[in-house]
């Protein structure tokens, strides 16, 4: 039931243009404090699931795609919808999903256990360059400037390291203050950069004002058959497969992978030309992507407590604050877990299309409901967000700072990506390189004799000398 | 903007610098609690001089090239009123922190006064419902307040 009311909640929040399912979930994350960990988990797949696809409505009926990873679907989706084909294209926008769905769902569930599994071999040493790994595919492969990719993630690395250091109970960072010594709140610092921030950018972009255009009504009889399906069989299988793949790549998400997918569509398609102006292609090439990169993602976040994507931090976030530690050791220490949450995402996959086809015309009424009205409701909600737990005047003093720079960031076109999975597991890759070295006594020749470090670290180098070669190369 | 921010973030950097000088290396520790964040504050100085050269360039090279041209209206593009209403929420924002943080007023009144002017400020005008904003503030505020201070002992200024 859980599962069902957060794709319910993800699908209408998702069909909001502004709102994202960073924002709910982040503005979620202190009431799942009161839930069992379970619970928790399977709200927040819902979520997850639902926020992905809810946009598709808007999209094609408004040409407001509700968050970013739908605007694929609007390029060819709102033509369609033009043309009269309104229902075709929310049809096979939902059917897409859950073929995308369903094909992540099953590489999940068939993958995340062995590599998990595999992962417990892992030396603190492996560990470390791992993250690096991860946190050089977050810099290079965001849509951004590698330099400042690179930029914002070190400043959240370093962010995130003020407070008693662990190892040695010293201070650092904290200039005397008690209040620091405790660091900066996770809480705080998502709900201040993905709620307080993003109303904070949705006034600054005129988000509020903007007002969506309607689609004339023609005939919506030609429904979804077996031919459709054989049709775009070729474009589904795929876009499955790219959708899949970039999702487990850290922090890139489906905005990407649908962007990819869209793009490989019309390169493999006979009538290219047709796309933008209402090329069925398109509309399921986005869709199926768009969705498997949400199963792609949970692989490495639930293996190797990588997050895919900027939702899965939040993910890990609600799993570390029920005290369960994500990575090599979940299935083992917490299976039931584990596997509740990969049966949760099947649910909410199949969910989402049956409450999607059930609600698509009150959803397109839901986005009519004035921003100017909610963006005020969500700093109400970001304010509990990041008191909830903690309780401190420090929570609300960091919310607000998080928020202004997570504003600041988005105007400067630094990518938040990277910031804020650094801020995750920069303190990771720090302690474990530590404990690394009190396990050789002082000795670094391991990240660069074993061969899992090793290996790691060059694929580190080659994926970011990669974009940083192919830009000297376009300035010749 | 972003020189301002390179700046900025050039000068923490350094000020971070200064505070773990003085954090001492355990006799037990292989690695410094200040290493790590040392080296990162040098990775952001690196990283931060090569965009402000960059924006600086960029921005002479602009200057150079929009001096001829006529600035643009603002006032039709609409984006001194979003820069405003910008402002406001945020000044709006911090005051209800401090309200909060301070316990000045008590929470429900700090929420509807704060639903209901920055519902004012964004509503455009001539959409502007005063009776919708004011039952909407009521209620979430209230609704809130209800909640957050009686349901779920938040430690938010109550009566």
């Amino acid at each position: 039931m859980l599962t069902l009311a957060g794709v319910f909640v993800g699908i209408v929040v998702g069909a909001i243009p502004g709102l994202t399912g960073a924002m709910l979930i982040a503005l979620l994350l202190p009431i799942t404090f009161y839930m069992q960990p379970f619970h928790a988990v399977v709200a927040i797949v819902g979520v997850y699931v639902g926020s992905v696809s809810g946009g598709l409505i808007t999209a094609i009926m408004l040409r407001m795609p509700g968050t970013v990873s739908n605007l694929m679907t609007m390029l060819d989706g709102y033509p369609m919808a033009q043309q009269g084909r309104a229902r075709r294209a929310i049809a096979l926008s939902v059917a897409a999903s859950v073929v995308g769905g369903l094909a992540s769902w099953l590489v999940l569930a068939m993958l995340a256990e062995p590599i998990s599994r595999w992962a417990t071999r892992f030396t603190p040493f492996d560990y470390f360059a791992l993250v690096i790994l991860a946190l050089a595919f977050v810099v290079t492969l965001s849509e951004q400037a590698f330099v400042k990719g690179l930029l914002a993630a070190t400043l959240g690395f370093l962010l995130a390291l003020p407070g008693i250091d662990p190892s040695s109970a010293q201070a650092r960072m904290t200039f005397g203050f008690v209040e620091m010594n405790a660091g900066i709140g996770i809480m705080p610092f998502f709900v201040g950069m993905f709620a307080f921030g993003a109303v904070l950018s949705d006034v600054l972009n005129g988000t509020h004002l903007k007002k969506p255009t309607e689609t004339k009504d023609g005939d919506d009889s030609q429904s979804l058959t077996l031919k459709d399906f054989k049709t775009h069989g070729g474009n589904l299988v795929r876009s499955s497969i790219v959708g899949t793949g970039v999702g487990i790549l850290p922090g890139i998400g489906s905005n990407i992978a649908s962007v990819v997918s869209y793009t490989l569509a019309r390169n493999f398609s006979k009538t290219p030309e047709r796309f933008g102006k209402g090329a069925e292609e398109g509309v399921v090439a986005s869709e199926t992507a768009n969705n498997a990169a949400v199963g792609g993602a949970l692989i490495p976040t639930l293996a190797l407590g990588v997050p895919g994507s900027l939702v899965d931090v939040l993910l890990l976030t609600a799993l570390t604050i029920h005290a369960i530690q994500p990575g090599p050791l979940l299935f083992v220490n917490s299976g039931d877990l584990a596997y509740g949450l990969i049966a949760a995402y099947l649910i909410a996959t199949v969910a989402m299309a049956v409450i999607v086809l059930a609600t698509a015309r009150w959803l397109a009424a839901i986005a009519k409901v004035p921003l100017y009205l909610l963006l005020p409701i969500i700093i109400a909600a970001s304010v509990v967000g990041a008191f909830a737990l903690e309780g401190t005047p420090m929570s609300l003093w960091v919310m607000l700072a998080f928020g202004l720079l997570g504003l600041l960031m988005e105007w400067l076109e630094y990518p938040l990506a990277p910031f804020a999975i650094a801020f995750v597991l920069g303190p990771i890759a720090e302690a474990k390189l530590r404990t690394g070295m009190q396990m050789t006594a002082g000795d670094w020749s391991p990240l660069y004799t074993q061969p899992i470090p090793l290996v790691l670290f060059v694929i580190a180098f080659l994926v970011s000398a990669l974009p940083l070669s192919k830009s000297l190369l376009a300035k010749r | 903007m972003n020189i301002l921010f390179c700046g900025f973030l050039i000068a923490l950097s350094f000020f971070l610098l200064n505070d773990l000088s003085k954090v001492k290396m355990s006799p037990f520790d292989y690695l410094a609690s200040s290493a790590v964040p040392s080296a990162l504050c040098w990775a952001l100085i690196v990283l931060n001089s090569i965009v402000l050269v960059r924006s600086m360039f960029a921005l002479i090279t602009v200057s150079q090239t929009a001096a001829a041209e006529k600035p643009v209206d603002d006032l039709e593009s609409g984006s001194i009123s979003t820069t405003f209403q910008l402002l406001w929420i945020g000044a709006i924002s911090i005051a209800y922190v401090v309200t909060i943080n301070f316990s000045l007023v008590p929470y429900a009144v700090s929420t509807i006064l704060m639903l209901a002017s920055c519902m004012t400020i964004l509503a455009p005008k001539d959409k502007r419902s005063w009776w919708l904003i004011f039952g909407l503030s009521v209620s979430v505020g209230g609704g809130c307040a209800y909640v957050f201070t009686e349901i779920l002992p938040l430690p938010f200024p109550g009566f």
